[in-house]
């Protein structure tokens, strides 16, 4: 099957962008650098053409008994209005996506799933209910995040709301002239930030006026510097840090798991994680100057191979060479000496704090 | 992308070019291209026996970790230890301060067995 490219892919294209193939779709992986781009997210802001990224929506009366089923974290607390992260679990406990979940009106729920996982996500809808219980809209719909201390600055020129009055996980349903679109402050980066939501048609137009009118604050990002700036504040990427077998308390996401709310799709096997002991968990890593760490290395400790590395990188803000891995429970004390690599070529490291990136300033928000 | 005449090429797109009696080693403006940023680079002892073809280094990019081979047998006479804390010339100027490592070559013809800068052209062409 060819790739798929977004409404956007043109544009890309004509920027002089790297394609690479992610998920199935032709997608830009840097425009200049990686470096460059994972800073200018940082100083000023970025935009990213997430609309990879798949949205299906869940209607109706029942709508939220079906999310709360799928997913982990209690979504009956989320007014109209209002998201949140969390797991679609699966039998066994284990982590079948990470999404984010958006009330977006009273009987209407968004759910953005990752690119790789779309079609799973849709069949495993699909099983458990029925098709017509929601719409894939995945293929309708144009994804730009907004990422960066500016975002909030340059976003307000586009729109008529006062953004001040808009915390972390608001949802706002407004529109950028005559389009409607559908605005989040979420996002991956660790950054202040927004998703913005139009269909299809309107993608060339909001991504133009994004830039025109961030001007020299703002720069077209990505998906490397994606990648770099969401491993710098440790945010789970599916794949690398979780998958299938995972247990949501050993990657640091036993938050998003709420066992009160109610029955769920594994809660008994996810219960039974929570009272065993953990063997292994996710800990952050500080390697030694030489080869940068990557997904696919172990971990060592006295010779002996104890662990994974799930993500590396060197980091375009510090330039220390950081990484993810699991490592069994009583080598991730904070200063912890291991080695990571290969069999034929390991480099010390030891267990630092993460995140490994805290953002200097609070979004201006009204409180 | 940039391919200099009078270098010679790999298929895995290292350069190298004669430069009195050793061999200067490098990779070419489309592998850095390819790369991007370029953030560490890991490079043969001096004094080490390379075979031709043999992997010696690696390159470290944003995104990647790439090999580094010797395009002909030699022996490792000196490095490039300006890459050390500036590997970013990788990408600035890959045919000249981003140049790796060079050898005194254990037969100075072999040189020639590798691609020219036309040829390299229709390689990268025709694989890319």
């Amino acid at each position: 099957m060819s790739p798929k490219q977004t409404a956007l892919y043109n544009w890309h294209n004509e920027a002089g962008a790297r394609i690479i193939e992610f998920a199935g779709f032709e997608m830009p992986v840097w425009y200049t650098s990686v470096n460059d781009e994972h800073r200018k997210v940082r100083e000023t802001a970025g935009a990213f053409d997430l609309s990879h990224m798949g949205e299906f929506f869940f209607s109706g009366p029942e709508a939220l008994e079906r999310i709360q089923w799928l997913t982990s974290n209690n979504a009956s607390k989320l007014k109209t209005g209002r998201a949140q992260y969390t797991l679609v679990t699966n039998e066994k406990g284990g982590i079948r996506d990470d999404v984010i979940v958006y009330h977006v009106d009273d009987d209407r729920w968004m759910m953005v799933v990752n690119a790789a996982n779309v079609d799973k996500i849709r069949q495993h809808v699909i099983d458990r209910f029925s098709a017509d219980v929601f719409e894939d809209r995945s293929d309708d719909i144009t994804l730009v995040a907004l990422q960066g201390r500016k975002a909030s600055e340059i976003l307000g020129k586009l729109i008529s709301d006062d953004l001040t009055k808009y915390s972390p996980f608001s949802v706002i349903k407004t529109k950028f002239g005559d389009i409607p679109m559908t605005v989040a402050r979420t996002g991956y980066t660790g950054e202040d930030g927004f998703e913005l939501f139009v269909e299809n048609d309107h993608a060339l137009k909001l991504w133009e006026a994004v830039l025109e009118t961030g001007g020299d604050e703002i720069a077209p990002i990505g998906l490397g510097a994606r990648d770099t700036l969401r491993l710098e504040v440790c945010y789970s990427l599916y794949g690398n840090e979780i998958g299938e077998d995972s247990n949501p308390y050993a990657a640091n996401l036993g938050w998003v798991v709420k066992l009160k709310k109610g029955d769920f799709l594994g809660r008994d096997a996810i219960v039974a994680m929570k009272e065993a002991p953990l063997a292994v968990k996710l800990a952050g890593l500080e390697v030694e100057p030489g080869p940068v760490p990557r997904h696919g290395m172990k971990v060592f400790s006295n010779g002996n191979e104890v662990g994974d590395v799930t993500s590396g990188c060197l980091s375009p803000m510090d330039g220390r060479r950081i990484a993810l891995a699991y490592m069994p429970v009583e080598l991730t004390e904070i200063g912890t000496k291991v080695q990571i690599g290969t069999d034929a070529r390991k480099s010390g490291a030891k267990v630092v704090e993460t995140p490994f990136y805290k953002r200097p300033y609070e979004p201006a928000i009204d409180k | 992308m940039d391919i200099k005449d009078n270098f010679h090429y790999s298929e895995s797109h290292e350069w190298a070019r004669l430069e009195g009696s050793e061999v200067l080693i490098g990779i070419s403006d489309y592998a850095q291209e390819e790369l991007g940023d370029v953030v560490y680079v890991e490079l043969p002892d001096v004094g080490s026996k390379l075979g031709a073809g043999e992997e010696c280094g690696m390159i470290d990019s944003a995104k990647t970790t790439s090999p580094l081979n010797s395009p002909v047998a030699g022996t490792v006479i000196r490095i490039n230890d300006e890459l050390a804390d500036h590997p970013e010339l990788v990408n600035k100027s890959p045919y000249d301060e981003g140049w790796m490592f060079a050898l005194e070559p254990d037969n100075p013809g072999d040189i020639e067995q590798m691609m020219s800068a036309a040829d390299y052209r229709k390689f990268v062409e025709e694989s890319g």
